[in-house]
């Protein structure tokens, strides 16, 4: 029952937030003793593997059942330590801007991050399905929550076609697979194994690639963006880790433990969608060199680095299955401290537009060093975590002999310097604004993440020996 | 591998020295990671630490050329973070992570070779020497010309020792950097052209491939640290004396700076290779096992040493002044850094070399390039040209290219997009036409056409069922 933990944790915590909500301060008490807690209760856990936790069938051979394998772990402490370090930041953030309802916000909050823990914990696709639509829904406050009409329609695009992929084509997929193979538990080597023809298998490889609306592949990317109407916060930890992790996660599971790596070598629809993935890194960040919104043009990046998982998993070597899912980790310790920094800068001058932001390094020089580390990760070099996924995907591609992969990650590259290295540049220059840093938890939030990319630079192994091993175990009967 | 070093260690000591009187001591800090990058690259024991000290090298030079040049700074950054990840796929599609030879056989070496390259400034790809080291500060100058070339001349030596490619590579280089040398106007520009020059001759050296040769390449990299930081260093003095850098508007300053133009001058005979400077051991170890056709050009490659060298001190030194030129006075510490590394221009005397030929040689070489700058400045040299390098390629090209692709797709885009409206709103009216109030599908109908439907209806079933069977 231990397992259950991570997700009566934020439960309870939401509980709480609720009940405390009239005393601002003792809210914000019970948001951080809860974040702690998850956080102390998953490192607890993930001591220990290869658990499993079955409740009764809903009906024949389909329940709700847990099991903690490596990759979920490693999932799972990135999102619950990254949520201790987001709780420090919204508090922050939210006092800042005087925010509207701050209870429901950091209820939501506890929400979202109590259904990307069931994400994690799944065992089989059942279950996984209802947390993937619990997530999308508690999120949907959270992404409205100025209330203004813009964000109200973007809200209307992100409900619109996260739940019509889902529910259109992830649940068609889901049943199709329940009716041949009979079962739905993640399994290592896959559950399809010859039990349909190489076309079907492509139709519903399709279909999952793209019902998981999360994972952000193009054409049904334009979600993410629209996202970015919601408060630095949000677009920090659930659109930079919880909720688009879970989408690439969804998939890697989805490739590993439903069709396993074998038969997807068969399947001519791998190579469509590898190439898919690789015009959706490039893409996405021809459109991120294009944007002038700092946030919009970290939405499009994270499209691309979305892409690089994706990328991963289909790849289909040994050691790109490792770096996608090393890239779930490595990415989200980026991409949040440059949410941080972006939300930092728009709490203290209001400014949103890069082109608006000339000297303010001068200004802020912690959040932009913390940008700038978080860059380098994006770009892939050392000292910064995004180095080994570059590394371990190029392994990959070189054991598959994919020269089109190296080109697509070479430019890549090249993108990604092109559209960060000017504007870190122009933020040290120019004149020093008048304003200083943004409040002190902001800031901490904002180090400690920035360590958080170097020390997964210099101590990769535990998440490299967690993604390493990325199926599930049996359910026993 | 040692002289490497040792040729690291006194750049950084001179250097530091040079640069205590500037004002950014972030640049400074920035000067010691590059250095420590640099030294992390030559002891490097496989290919990862390789590698990682290599974008550290990179990163810190990119910081101290965009603490002065912002623009130029980037185009540098971007350049190296692609050759970088160029040299990262190379890495990872090699068998081994372990250091040592690899031979230019699979696609892998090949991209290792380029992502080297970059940093060797072979052409293509050596633009970015140009571009950025002239106008990065006169101490930021100074390590730049010190690291990156030379750290990627070790690699060259340690992964492709005596790869013939590199001789006809060597060649074009010795001759392009002389072309730009010696018709450029900016003094630092000179220099950077004067480093690709020699990176040509060190890495024939490299592809001549004989052990003597391989002491040659350390020994050539050794000296021209020391004589070229020295240059560097004289450079940076004369701009922030007298805040010009043009030879068209610079001249005559012997008389007001004595013993920089002496220094400057002692960097030259280094540079031509005369005996009793580190730079003749190179040059004598590199012909010395060179075969007839590589030992002329190489001779060629010497004469055309002295030349932009005897431009850039009698340019800058002597020959009258052109206009009357205020001159600020020099910082102890420069004066400091110029006479160390003066000295270790003399420092290294091996005996095992020295002999009556290449005494000759060198003097000789020194004698013809002296003659012939002698004789184009007799004929009144107007060589001060501006021409255009491969950086044009992408610094005006590829823009236009991107640039025009851009307008393209946003045309098209744009044209879609519109035409994608205007669906919508021929869509919605006729909804809205069919769906409103008084609408076709909104009326009441009369029970009498339901069921003439509905008889219809059931009629075309009974029509499918009765075909059916």
């Amino acid at each position: 029952m231990m397992l259950l933990l991570p997700l009566l944790v934020p439960l309870i915590g939401m509980l709480a937030i609720i009940t405390t909500g009239r005393w601002p301060s003792l809210r914000d008490v019970a948001l951080g003793l809860t974040a702690v807690v998850l956080l102390a209760s998953v490192l607890a856990l993930v001591q220990e593997p290869m658990q499993v936790v079955a409740l009764p069938d809903i009906i024949p051979g389909i329940r709700i059942a847990f099991s903690l394998e490596p990759m979920g772990a490693l999932f799972m402490v990135v999102a619950s330590s990254l949520w201790v370090v987001t709780s420090l930041y919204s508090i922050g953030y939210m006092r800042a801007h005087h925010e509207n309802h701050q209870t429901r916000f950091h209820a939501c909050f506890a929400l979202s991050i109590m259904a990307t823990m069931g994400v994690a914990l799944a065992s089989n696709l059942f279950t996984l399905f209802i947390f993937y639509e619990m997530l999308t829904l508690v999120t949907y406050p959270l992404v409205t929550h100025s209330g203004s009409a813009d964000a109200k329609r973007a809200g209307r695009v992100y409900l619109g076609i996260l739940l019509s992929t889902s529910i259109g084509l992830f649940l068609t997929a889901i049943i199709w697979t329940w009716v041949v193979a009979g079962t739905l538990d993640f399994t290592q080597g896959g559950i399809l194994n010859g039990r349909m023809g190489a076309v079907a298998l492509s139709v519903l490889l399709c279909l999952y690639l793209y019902g998981i609306g999360k994972a952000a592949l193009m054409p049904i990317h334009r979600w993410l963006p629209e996202a970015m109407v919601a408060p630095a916060p949000v677009s920090a930890l659930l659109h930079a880790v919880a909720v688009v992790k879970a989408g690439v996660f969804t998939v890697l599971k989805v490739v590993v433990g439903i069709f396993g790596v074998e038969l997807l070598k068969l399947i001519p629809a791998t190579q469509w969608l590898l190439c898919v993935a690789g015009v959706t890194v490039m893409l996405a960040s021809l459109v991120a060199l294009k944007q002038d919104n700092l946030k919009r043009l970290l939405a499009y990046s994270t499209i691309s680095q979305l892409a690089y998982v994706i990328m991963g998993a289909l790849l289909l070597a040994p050691k790109s299955i490792m770096a996608a899912g090393f890239h779930i980790a490595a990415h989200a310790v980026a991409k949040i401290t440059l949410f941080f920094a972006a939300g930092a800068i728009y709490t203290t001058s209001g400014k949103t537009k890069l082109s608006e932001m000339h000297g303010i390094g001068k200004a802020m020089p912690m959040t932009m060093v913390a940008f700038t580390i978080a860059a380098l990760s994006m770009i892939g070099i050392p000292p910064a975590a995004g180095f080994w996924s570059k590394f371990y995907l190029l392994q990959g591609a070189w054991q598959m002999e994919n020269f089109a992969i190296m080109a697509v990650l070479l430019l890549s590259t090249l993108l990604n310097a092109l559209y960060f290295i000017p504007f870190i540049v122009n933020a040290f220059r120019g004149e020093k604004p008048t304003h200083g840093e943004a409040s002190w938890m902001m800031v901490v939030a904002m180090v400690l993440t920035a360590c958080a990319v170097i020390g997964l630079f210099t101590m990769p192994d535990r998440a490299l020996h967690w993604a390493v091993n990325s199926w599930s175990v049996e359910v026993p009967q | 591998m040692n002289l490497f070093l040792l040729g690291f260690a006194i750049i950084t000591i001179a250097g530091t020295i040079y640069a205590l009187p500037q004002r950014r001591p972030f640049e400074l800090v920035m000067g010691w990671f590059y250095a420590g990058s640099a030294v992390g690259v030559v002891l490097a024991q496989s290919m990862l630490s390789f590698f990682v000290f290599w974008e550290c090298m990179a990163i810190a030079s990119s910081v101290i050329i965009l603490c002065n040049a912002p623009q130029a700074g980037i185009r540098y950054a971007i350049l190296h973070a692609l050759g970088g990840a160029v040299l990262l796929t190379g890495i990872a599609g090699l068998p081994t992570l372990a250091i040592g030879p690899l031979w230019l056989d699979s696609p892998a070496s090949w991209l290792v070779f380029t992502g080297i390259a970059v940093n060797a400034a072979i052409p293509p790809f050596s633009a970015w020497v140009a571009d950025s080291y002239p106008q990065a500060s006169p101490s930021g100058a100074v390590f730049l010309s010190a690291f990156t070339t030379k750290a990627a001349i070790y690699a060259m030596l340690t992964f492709f020792p005596g790869e013939a490619i590199l001789v006809p590579i060597g060649i074009v280089m010795m001759v392009y950097g002389f072309i730009y040398a010696v018709t450029s106007d900016d003094i630092r520009r000179l220099l950077a052209y004067a480093i690709i020059n020699q990176l040509g001759v060190m890495l024939i050296a490299i592809g001549i491939g004989t052990p003597r040769t391989f002491m040659a390449v350390a020994a050539l990299s050794f000296a021209h640290m020391v004589y070229k930081g020295l240059l560097m260093m004289v450079a940076g003095c004369v701009i922030q004396a007298t805040g010009k850098q043009r030879f068209s508007e610079l001249g005559g300053l012997y008389h007001a700076m004595p013993y920089v133009a002496s220094c400057a001058i002692v960097a030259g005979l280094s540079l031509a290779g005369l005996p009793l400077t580190a730079g003749f051991i190179g040059k004598t170890l590199v012909a010395g096992s060179a075969p007839t056709g590589i030992y002329i050009a190489l001779f060629c490659g010497s004469v055309g040493s002295v030349i932009y060298g005897a431009r850039f001190i009698y340019g800058i030194f002597f020959g009258g002044l052109k206009q009357p030129i205020e001159v600020a006075p020099i910082p102890l510490s420069a004066i400091i850094a110029i006479t160390l590394l003066a000295i270790a221009c003399f420092a290294p005397v091996m005996g095992g070399v020295y002999g009556v030929w290449p005494v000759v040689k060198a003097l000789g070489a020194m004698g013809i390039g002296l003659a012939l700058c002698h004789g184009l400045f007799v004929l009144d040299w107007r060589l001060s040209l501006h021409i255009v390098d491969m950086d044009w390629l992408y610094r005006v090209f590829l823009r236009r290219i991107c640039l025009l692709g851009d307008r393209v797709v946003e045309y098209i885009y744009g044209y879609l997009l519109a035409y994608f409206h205007k669906g919508m709103a021929v869509l919605g009216k006729r909804m809205h036409r069919y769906c409103c109030p008084d609408g076709v599908l909104a009326r009441q109908w009369p029970i009498g056409t339901t069921a003439l439907w509905m008889v219809v209806l059931l009629g075309g079933l009974l029509m499918v069922y009765y075909i059916g069977n």
